[in-house]
């Protein structure tokens, strides 16, 4: 699957190069056409997902630069991640900080939480700033950051070991360029 | 096993932690659920603690069910609806397997009683923490002042009592503590098994929807409403605006209409995005460059997390109108190598027509 998305993501740079060309020159309001061509191509069914085949072209070019009226999201203002070395080391890295910064039971809670809270996503600040670091369990990372292969480039699953067993920490990335954030820090499985 | 303890020096801590979320909630600017109509009233205090349960429920004998009958009376005897009161038998569960645990573990030493409480002074003398009953009373009136309650999850309600490390511990609690109450109650109760980690806790169990031959399904009922495109941004933020809308716009069945995955995948992005006004936004990566997302729910909408892997037709979702919308519908994207991709095409090549009131191409 990641060796897919690596492939199919330069075919994506070939199209978005193309509707970049396609654009270029033409600043009146581009009617969309409905009518779009479709392949008829067979579905593949790798990946257990059948996918449209991806010479299939937009139904009519994005112009570079539109902005997703509800999302905020300026078109192609981002790269599309891709799940390389460079990814997972970064990945490493996030979860180890993350981790480092989770495990100290000694501090108050505000200094405890400035150092924590910028790099958990939203929702998992939303949760863990009801924790009380004198109720976590372990006290330091003892080793070094083990990196899962999973099923998306923008997700990570990283293994870090602990005083108090190995924690599994998912993280998540908004985009090629944003940095990972934690969206959970998972404790050992309780035996039992 | 016990790993929540609640603590008093907490409640300093507590309240800087609440006005940070706040604080996180303002930035936000969205509405954070409309979830009041989704869980049993407040007031439903039905369950009547004295009548055991003759045998055991699941794996717990009766001396845990009698441990379970002191909370059940605890919460009734504070006004407690029957929420709150299996939110109680829940917490109890993860802390001790309903046991009123005389020795503490490794990260709290002190800890005691059903629901491992701490020495810390918020929780009473060591025979309060000691007594299911008494240990229950206090574990419930720090519960009665957790702010929205009602549109929280239970986890995260028990976690805003207790403290602990994990605030999503006590989600696979809730099944058990669902089927230990209605053994008490005698009967069904409006609470969902698989909801212990999900705002709505009474909405009956998720559906599914029809797969077709391809390992496809639709988002959601149509008809279409409106199609992909640039366009003068008819929403309420930007008004006028010269925008693209980047996905097609269904019916969707109205106001908590279910919302399905179209395809395998897994989650990446189950959250609201503050950018334009906290708009509710389901993302799935489908493996081979292609995402889809769902906009517009509310957080009580939003039934799958970050990292879920989830399946073609399962419900992952219930229609909202967060964000730029001026009314509940279901907003679909398709991205191809994130690239906005009209969906009514793309999801034609994989045999699924979108809005078709019809089955599609088995």
């Amino acid at each position: 699957m990641r060796a897919a998305v690596v492939v199919s993501g330069l075919a994506g740079l070939v199209l978005a190069a193309g509707a970049l060309a396609g654009c270029a020159g033409s600043d009146g309001p581009a009617v969309p056409a409905v009518e779009s061509s479709p392949s008829t191509a067979a579905p593949s069914a790798a990946d257990g997902v059948a996918t449209p085949q991806s010479s299939t072209p937009p139904a009519s070019p994005v112009p570079s630069g539109a902005v997703n009226e509800d999302t905020g999201e300026v078109v192609g203002e981002h790269a599309v991640p891709v799940w390389d070395a460079a990814a997972k080391a970064s990945a490493a890295h996030a979860a180890s900080a993350a981790m480092t910064a989770f495990l100290r039971p000694e501090l108050d809670y505000e200094t405890w939480w400035a150092d924590l809270e910028p790099l958990l996503t939203y929702e998992a600040a939303v949760g863990y700033s009801y924790t009380d670091p004198a109720n976590v369990p372990a006290s330091k990372v003892t080793g070094p950051a083990v990196v899962r292969d999973g099923d998306s480039a923008y997700l990570a699953s990283v293994e870090v070991p602990t005083d108090a067993g190995t924690y599994t920490v998912v993280l998540v990335r908004a985009d090629g360029d944003a940095p990972w954030l934690v969206e959970r820090l998972n404790p050992p499985v309780a035996k039992g | 096993m016990a790993r929540g303890k609640g603590g008093a020096t907490a409640l300093a801590a507590g309240v800087t932690a609440a006005a940070l979320v706040l604080v996180l909630s303002l930035v936000l600017a969205g509405p954070r659920s409309a979830a009041a109509g989704c869980n049993p009233p407040a007031d439903a205090v039905d369950v009547d603690p004295s009548a055991l349960p003759a045998t055991q429920v699941g794996t717990f004998g009766q001396d845990q069910l009698g441990v379970a009958a002191q909370i059940l009376a605890a919460g009734r005897a504070l006004g407690l609806g029957v929420r709150d009161q299996t939110i109680g038998v829940m917490t109890a569960l993860g802390e001790s397997s309903l046991r009123a645990l005389d020795h503490g573990d490794a990260v709290g030493p002190d800890s005691r009683g059903v629901f491992q409480q701490r020495d810390n002074g918020a929780w009473g003398t060591l025979a309060d923490r000691m007594d299911p009953f008494a240990s229950a009373s206090n574990f419930f009136r720090a519960l009665a002042v957790v702010e929205g309650r009602e549109s929280l999850e239970p986890t995260i309600v028990a976690h805003r009592v207790q403290r602990n490390a994990d605030p999503f511990h006590y989600a696979r609690f809730w099944d058990d503590a669902v089927a230990i109450v209605e053994a008490f109650a005698g009967t069904d109760l409006p609470l969902t098994p698989g909801t212990g980690g999900q705002v709505c806790t009474g909405q009956g169990v998720a559906s599914q929807a029809f797969v077709n031959t391809a390992g496809w399904a639709s988002p959601g009922a149509g008809p279409v409403v409106s199609r992909f495109g640039m366009r003068a941004n008819p929403g309420k933020v930007n008004p006028g605006q010269y925008r693209l809308h980047a996905g097609t716009d269904l019916a969707g069945g109205g106001c908590d209409g279910p919302i399905y995955a179209v395809a395998d995948g897994v989650v990446i992005d189950a959250s609201l995005h503050a950018r334009v006004g906290g708009v509710g936004v389901i993302a799935v990566d489908h493996g081979a460059g292609v995402t889809t997302r769902c906009l517009h729910m509310y957080a009580s909408g939003i039934l799958v997390r970050v990292g879920q892997q989830v399946t073609a037709g399962q419900q992952i979702g219930r229609v909202g109108s967060s964000g730029n919308s001026t009314g509940c519908h279901l907003h679909f994207e398709t991205l191809v190598n994130g690239s906005p991709t009209d969906p009514e095409p793309y999801m034609a090549t994989v045999g699924i027509t979108l809005g078709s009131q019809r089955k599609d191409r088995p």
